[in-house]
Order: structure tokens, then C-alpha cells, then sequence
């Protein structure tokens, strides 16, 4: 078999640059525009002028400038989309919070700042993959470990022991425990597909899942045992094991609800919220209300009740943006994570190696399943769990847990990019 | 004043909308861009010879070359880029591709071997550099990288050194009489 090689120019591969460049940064100033007007607008609310909310809203559109300047001088060939849904994600967050409880959306803010340090952090790590793969011992030990004590010294809050307080602040370990699983998942997996030689691994995914039940955190055993279903099954391609894995995860959900009566509770409240209204159905109603009542366009931003719903900040912050900003706007919310979804997967189908190609799809598939599982609580689809909604609930462990997970996704992007740029030069 | 927020805070609800949906659909139009600018490159790469493939065995057929270009793909099937006809290779055994540079892995590597420089690759994609062996069935090949693309000039390789069968490929009778025949290259 012959080919021949071919000679192009290089004018067409730079104007397609040249034009995604400037698409990317007019996009950034259009976001950047949507979280002004909405700060602009909580400027009025209280009747008269008030500048606060400007100063943090211009606070929050210099910080993400200031990201951008600094990956695109930094890791040039970061995920520009990838990039500016995250960044849609946590204006439209941070807006909301402010909106609820200034204080939170101070707090979020100091906790982003922090975040975007780690995700800094996690995008240089990435060259060095091999080094952080010799690591993977000791975050098995401190990862059970953690979650092991969590039994002995947790704090106990909305029915779950999930909870450390330090400094005088609390962190929910399972947040960070999560990264870690996905991190053991995608060492294992690079070199072993074999069930026998994968024991440790889904050994200790199973722990931690066993322990989060334990801790009644039912909401995040669900998301790592499905996280550890999917990445094993787009490393192996063994359809039976995961099939069985499925099926006991399911005969686990049956046991739980024989067993737990907080699940019980869960079920039957999921079920017939409206039998419960004034107790255990209440925040499932009230959020269903809360939805309908914004209509397809919503009331208009700060002109919802939604403070009425238990947890709005948390756990019920999807319901606050659809009586605020509408229906639409929800499902337009859930489309910005299917983007984020699939350049997550795009970024794993471009990774240098195996391992990378895995994290990054475990890491996506955290994020996907979180939003998905939270969003499906809300809207009664499924019942609910207690965790949050990527980039946008209120919570300091939760964001720090996303942002790192955005740091690891750009880092794999960068670095594969540069790997495609050099091929396409020699092209 | 509050009736101005609030009439103001209604109208506002239509603009926020319309610009998420805007942002939404300028994400979709970059994200379909970069995979187009993408698709283009990959073409241009499976176009490219970046290396050339040397028969080392069986002996018959040595010195015979292919040219290995972005996502060349090697079996026993007749849809593959080179055919080879004989049971100790799989129907689609190995791929290779361009990153930044050469690279070949194996489609099942628990069934079918690859060998480069005598060591199995096994699941992992394999970097191949200038002068390494890959064995593949009982197939030696050498691999010579194209460091320039001036070097690739059709009119220093003859036609007499591909072999003539056909589409040019390795054979089952090229091997032992002990061996295995596949006589339909299925």
C-alpha cells in the first residue's frame, strides 16, 4: 500500500485559531455582562442604591479575568468552552447566593479564591502523572482513614456524620474522598482489566462507599459506586461484571430500605410528598411549588419566596434559580453541564496515556452524575440525596472538590493539546 | 421605587434568558468549530506517511515496505490498510497513530500480541522510534521513521520493492508448510 503526502498551508489552521481565540474572549465578556447586570440589578432591591453588590459583582468579573489572563499565559492551550461553562456556572452560583444570603456568597467567594489556587495546582501536576501515580498508596490509607474517623470524631448534619470541623470551619471529607477513589480507579485500570489483579482498587472503592452508608451520606455512596461502575467499565468493556455490579448496587438500595428507616423515609416522602406536606414532604413540595410558580421566565431575580425552602442554598438551589430565572432557564442550566460533559469526555478521548484518558473520564463522570442526581432530587424524578450542585451550591468543600476537578480536566486538556500541536506542526 | 425594581427586575428576567440561551449556543458553535479544525487535521495526518514499515520476516518477502500513515491499521482482514493472511494474526490486530510521533497499540491484546523490541506491549500504546522491531503473528517488521517530509520522495522507492499480490500484502504461503491456511482472509 502506497500514500502519498500531502502539502497544505498553514493559513486555514490559523484562522480557525484566530477565530476561537476571539470567539472565547467575547463570550467571556458576554458572561461577564450577565453577572453584571444581575449584581446591577440586586443594586436596587432594597428600595434605594446600594453599592455592595456592584463592588462584589465587579469583585467576581476581575477574578475571572484574572483566571483567564493567567491560564491562557500559563497553560496556553487550555479548554476554552470547558473553561467558560465553569466560569457561567459559578457566576450564575455566586449571583443566586448573593441574591439569598450575601454572607454565603461572601463565603463562596473566599472558598473559590482557594479553589482556583488548588486548581492552579492540579493543572501543573498533570505533567508529572508518573510521580502522582506513586502516591496512590498513601491516598488509599488516608482516604479510609479519614472517612474511618469521620465514625469517631464527624459532626453530625442533615442526618448524616459527614462533617470535620478544623479551624473553626467544617469540611465534608467525602468531597475530596471522592477525587481519590476516581485517582486509585484510573491507576489500577491503566495496566490491569482482570477482575483478580483489580481487588484493591474496587476493594477500596466498596469501603468507602460501605463507610459513606454507614455515615448515612447515601447521596455521595451512590456517586462513587456508580463512579466506580462506569470508569471500570470503560477501561475493561466487561458488560457481565458490570451488569452484576449494578444489580447489587440495586439488591444494596432494596437492603438499605429494609434495614434504614431514613431511607424508608426518603422513599415514601419521594413517592407522595403532598401525604406529608407539613413535615417530612414539606421541602420536596415547596420546591415543586417553587419551580412552577417562577413559570418559563421566571419571577425576576429577587422577587421569588424561595427562602422557604429548607436548604435553598444547598441542596434546593436548582429550584431557586427556576422561580427566579424560570423554566427555560433551568433547562438551559442543565444543557451548560451537558457541554461540560461532554468536553470532559472530549478531553478523555485526547489524553497522552491510559491513565490520564481515565481520570479525566472518572473525574467528568463525578461531576455529571452529582448534577444529574441533585437536579433529578429536585424535580422528584428520583429521590432526593444531600449533595450539592457542581459550581453552584453553597459549600466550601464542594467547591474547593469541583474546582480541583476543574484544575485536573484543563491540566489533561493543556497537556494533550500541546501533544496534538507538535503532530500537527510536523503536519 | 420598589415598583421600578420590580418592573425593572420583570423585563430583566426576558434579557438574562436570552443571554444564557446565547452563551449556550456560542459554546455549542466554538465546541463544533474546534472539533471541525480537528477533523481537519486528521485528515491531513491520515494523508501523511510518518513511517515506513521494512519486512524482516519471513525471509521471502524481506526488505519489501509499507507506508504507515496516521490510524493505519494492520490484520488479517481485507479492510485493513495491510493485510496479512495467516491465523497468527487477528483480523484487526494493531492500529497505528500519530501524536507526537508514531505510536502503535493493539485492538485485543489479551487474544493477540504485539511485540516491540521483543517486549509485549500489552494494553498500552506504544511509542516507536527509528530502527525498533515489531512482531506481529510471525511477522518481523522494522520501523523507519520519516524524520523529513522531503525524504518521502516517490521517485526514490521503485515499485519492484512492494510486493505484487494484489494490494500488496504478506501472504499465507509466504511461512512454513506447517502452518495454518486462511483462505478466505475472513
Amino acid at each position: 500500500m502506497r500514500t502519498s503526502s500531502t502539502r497544505q498551508t498553514n493559513t486555514t489552521k490559523t484562522v480557525n485559531e484566530i477565530k476561537m481565540t476571539f470567539s472565547a474572549n467575547r463570550l467571556l465578556i458576554i458572561i461577564l455582562l450577565f453577572i453584571m447586570l444581575g449584581f446591577g440589578l440586586l443594586s436596587f432591591s432594597q428600595g434605594s442604591m446600594d453599592f455592595e453588590p456592584l463592588i462584589f459583582g465587579l469583585i467576581v468579573s476581575a477574578l475571572f479575568v484574572l483566571i483567564y489572563v493567567m491560564m491562557k499565559g500559563i497553560f496556553h492551550d487550555f479548554d476554552r468552552p470547558l473553561f467558560l461553562t465553569t466560569v457561567f456556572l459559578l457566576g450564575l452560583g455566586l449571583l443566586t447566593q448573593y441574591r439569598m444570603n450575601p454572607k454565603n456568597a461572601k463565603s463562596q467567594l473566599f472558598m473559590l479564591c482557594i479553589g482556583v489556587v488548588l486548581m492552579f495546582l492540579c493543572m501543573g501536576t498533570i505533567k508529572f502523572d508518573n510521580i502522582m501515580r506513586k502516591l496512590t498508596v498513601p491516598i488509599i490509607i488516608g482516604s479510609l482513614a479519614i472517612m474511618a474517623a469521620l465514625l469517631v470524631v464527624g459532626k453530625e448534619s442533615g442526618g448524616a456524620k459527614n462533617w470535620i470541623i478544623i479551624g473553626g470551619r467544617s469540611f465534608q471529607p467525602s468531597e475530596f474522598v471522592k477525587i481519590a477513589v476516581v485517582f486509585v480507579l484510573a491507576h489500577y485500570l491503566d495496566k490491569r482489566t482482570k477482575l483478580k489483579k483489580l481487588l484493591v482498587p474496587l476493594s477500596f472503592a466498596m469501603a468507602i462507599v460501605f463507610l459513606l452508608i454507614v455515615e448515612k451520606d447515601l447521596g455521595a455512596a451512590m456517586l462513587i459506586a456508580l463512579t466506580t461502575l462506569i470508569v471500570y467499565f470503560a477501561a475493561t468493556g466487561n458488560l457481565g461484571i458490570t451488569l452484576a455490579g449494578l444489580f447489587a448496587g440495586a439488591l444494596g438500595g432494596i437492603a438499605s430500605y429494609k434495614l434504614f428507616s431514613h431511607v424508608r423515609l426518603r422513599v415514601e416522602v419521594w413517592q407522595n410528598p403532598w401525604a406529608t406536606y407539613d413535615s417530612s414532604g414539606y421541602q420536596i413540595v415547596q420546591g415543586l411549588i417553587a419551580i412552577a410558580s417562577g413559570g418559563l421566565f421566571g419571577a425576576g431575580l429577587g422577587l421569588g419566596s424561595a427562602k422557604i425552602i429548607p436548604a435553598y442554598h444547598t441542596d434546593y438551589i436548582f429550584a431557586v434559580i427556576c422561580e427566579e430565572f424560570g423554566i427555560i432557564a433551568g433547562v438551559l442550566l442543565i444543557a451548560f453541564y451537558i457541554v461540560f460533559i461532554i468536553r470532559g469526555f472530549l478531553i478523555a478521548l485526547n489524553a497522552r496515556n491510559r491513565f490520564l484518558m481515565l481520570f479525566a473520564l472518572g473525574c467528568t463522570t463525578l461531576i455529571t452524575l452529582q448534577s444529574f442526581i441533585i437536579i433529578g432530587g429536585v424535580i422528584k424524578l428520583i429521590p432526593l440525596t444531600g449533595i450539592t450542585l457542581p459550581y453552584i451550591s453553597y459549600g466550601g468543600s464542594s467547591m474547593i472538590a469541583c474546582m480541583i476537578i476543574s484544575g485536573f480536566l484543563q491540566g489533561i486538556a493543556a497537556d494533550s493539546k500541546k501533544y496534538r500541536a507538535e503532530a500537527e506542526g510536523k503536519a | 421605587m420598589e415598583q421600578a425594581y420590580t418592573i425593572a427586575a420583570t423585563l430583566m428576567r426576558y434579557v438574562f434568558v436570552a443571554l444564557m440561551a446565547y452563551i449556550l449556543i456560542r459554546l455549542v458553535i466554538i465546541s463544533i468549530r474546534e472539533w471541525s479544525s480537528r477533523r481537519f487535521w486528521e485528515k491531513q495526518l491520515e494523508g501523511k506517511a510518518f513511517a515506513q514499515l521494512e519486512v524482516i520476516e519471513p525471509y521471502s518477502k524481506r526488505g519489501a515496505l509499507y507506508d504507515v500513515s496516521h490510524k493505519t491499521t494492520i490484520g488479517r482482514n481485507r479492510a485493513c490498510d495491510i493485510q496479512i493472511r495467516t491465523r497468527s494474526i487477528a483480523k484487526k490486530h494493531a492500529i497505528f497513530f500519530v501524536r507526537d510521533t508514531l505510536y502503535i497499540t493493539a485492538y485485543e491484546p489479551e487474544k493477540h500480541q504485539i511485540y516491540v523490541n521483543d517486549s509485549p506491549i500489552g494494553r498500552q500504546d506504544a511509542r516507536l522510534f527509528d530502527g525498533d522491531t515489531i512482531k506481529i503473528g510471525r511477522v518481523t517488521l522494522k520501523v523507519h521513521i520519516i524524520e523529513d517530509e522531503e525524504l518521502y520522495d516517490e521517485e526514490l522507492f521503485d515499485d519492484d520493492d512492494f510486493i505484487e499480490y494484489g494490494s500488496g500484502d504478506i501472504d499465507e504461503d509466504e511461512f512454513d508448510e506447517t502452518d495454518e491456511y486462511d483462505q478466505d482472509g475472513e
